[in-house]
């Protein structure tokens, strides 16, 4: 079992591959590689990227870069997946509310801020495709941002890419891609973090090929105007989630499923959020609410790993 | 004048002698009533004593007021929950209960694994953390 462990895309990225073979340890390697590509093309923090200039493109057709394309589609079926509940067109909203620069660099008191009241995201269904030239036009108004979709898009393609050398679990902030049972056949064992003592986890999972996300409002906060803001923004109103849950987590057939359900049932809240996760088979997960009640959807239990 | 305090003495005399017999009949009819209604309001084989509960006209149970009947009544109570401080709980929305458990009901169904306890995890799934 080989591993790496290193920054990017603001967050821990782990991929550990389950195989002796050389050329699988120096694929892996090459992981951090991918990834600071990745996050060139993709950040909305890299200015001058090709999405920074996308999002600068005041309605002009642009010719984008198959990954910057893939990542868009791959935002758009999120956005349909998620009956529009997860958006990447929430850019604005998340700049006025003051989460315009790296996470790690927000002021813990953002006074010196000031920013117009949120409005509504655009609508993506503006965005004008041109699949065969991989160009688009990006209405003026429409503004991108693709922050969770990319890791978890990441976290796919990295996995596929390691799974020729064996079974693979690609963990980027959370967002976890696994390939395949291990080789002895066994599911692999992946903690769901306790958000009221992060260092501990409540429950284990016995994960084979799939995914599994968790979106929640207990880390990534800040304060503005004395008010606490939270990073899952409801496109609906342009402004973070009234939600009473914490965190949700879901599995998935991939991690980009989940990690699209997960910020939906997120900002859904308990009992619509519950009842969505289970309109969908291929979905399961664990809500943990404000007041630390966890919620299991009904076909959770067979992820579960009981003690 | 003699005549007159003699009037009085007799006035007295008849007012005393009232409240002697009144009190007398009164305090008789307490004592008898007493053991009659309560054993039988207290006789478990009936289920519901208010509703059976039939009373016997008594010619001394005119000396009562009627309020005295009501309190030989068994008393409802309203249900109230006394709490020693802290407030009223609130009920617990509901939720579909086949869904909504707090710890998983059984073990789940291991994919090819005979083991039942959980391993040390690999890694952890959490919210996005740098």
């Amino acid at each position: 079992m080989k591993q790496i462990e290193f920054k990017a895309m603001g967050s821990k990225i782990l991929a550990i591959l389950d195989c002796a073979d050389g050329a699988g340890e120096q694929t892996l390697a090459r992981v951090p590689a991918w990834f600071e590509a990745w996050e060139q093309l993709l950040s909305r923090f890299r200015p001058g990227n090709e999405l920074d200039r996308l999002n600068q493109s005041n309605g002009r057709r642009m010719e984008v870069s198959r990954t910057l394309w893939e990542v868009l589609q791959a935002a758009c079926s999120a956005e349909k997946f998620t009956g529009g509940l997860v958006s990447p067109t929430i850019l604005d909203s998340l700049a006025r509310l003051g989460y315009d620069r790296s996470f790690e660099l927000l002021p813990s008191l953002g006074t010196g801020h000031s920013y117009a009241s949120p409005g509504m995201p655009g609508p993506s269904g503006d965005i004008v495709w041109d699949a065969p030239t991989h160009s688009l036009v990006l209405p003026e108004s429409v503004h991108l941002d693709l922050g969770g979709i990319a890791k978890g898009w990441a976290a796919e393609q990295a996995a596929r890419h390691l799974s020729h050398y064996g079974p693979v679990l690609l963990n980027a902030g959370g967002d976890i891609a696994i390939s395949g049972p291990l080789s002895d056949g066994q599911a692999w064992p992946v903690g769901i973090e306790d958000p009221f003592e992060p260092e501990t986890h409540f429950e284990t999972l016995q994960l084979a090929r799939s995914g599994v996300a968790t979106s929640g409002k207990d880390y990534r906060r800040w304060l503005k105007d004395g008010i606490w803001q939270h990073h899952i923004i409801d496109p609906r109103t342009g402004l973070p989630a009234e939600t009473d849950v914490l965190t949700a987590t879901v599995v998935a057939p991939s991690v980009m499923e989940a990690e699209a359900a997960a910020k939906a049932v997120l900002i859904l809240g308990s009992n619509a959020g519950l009842a969505w996760l289970e309109s969908d088979s291929g979905l399961a997960g664990v809500l943990v609410l404000d007041n630390g009640t966890r919620i299991y959807s009904k076909n959770m239990e067979k992820h579960l790993w009981i003690n | 004048m003699p005549n007159k305090s003699n009037n009085r003495w007799l006035d007295i005399q008849i007012i005393l002698a009232s409240l002697a017999v009144t009190s007398t009949m009164g305090l008789w009819n307490l004592f008898v009533k007493g053991s009659q209604p309560v054993a039988s309001s207290t006789d478990n084989s009936n289920p519901n004593p208010t509703s059976t509960f039939v009373f016997t006209p008594n010619p001394t149970a005119t000396a009562y007021p009627t309020a005295t009947l009501d309190a030989l009544a068994p008393v409802h109570l309203p249900k109230v929950h006394i709490l020693l401080g802290g407030s009223l709980p609130v009920p617990v929305a509901a939720q579909p209960a086949a869904s909504v458990s707090s710890q998983p009901a059984s073990a789940p169904k291991s994919s090819g694994s005979t083991t039942t306890s959980a391993p040390k995890p690999v890694t952890k799934t959490s919210s996005s953390k740098p």
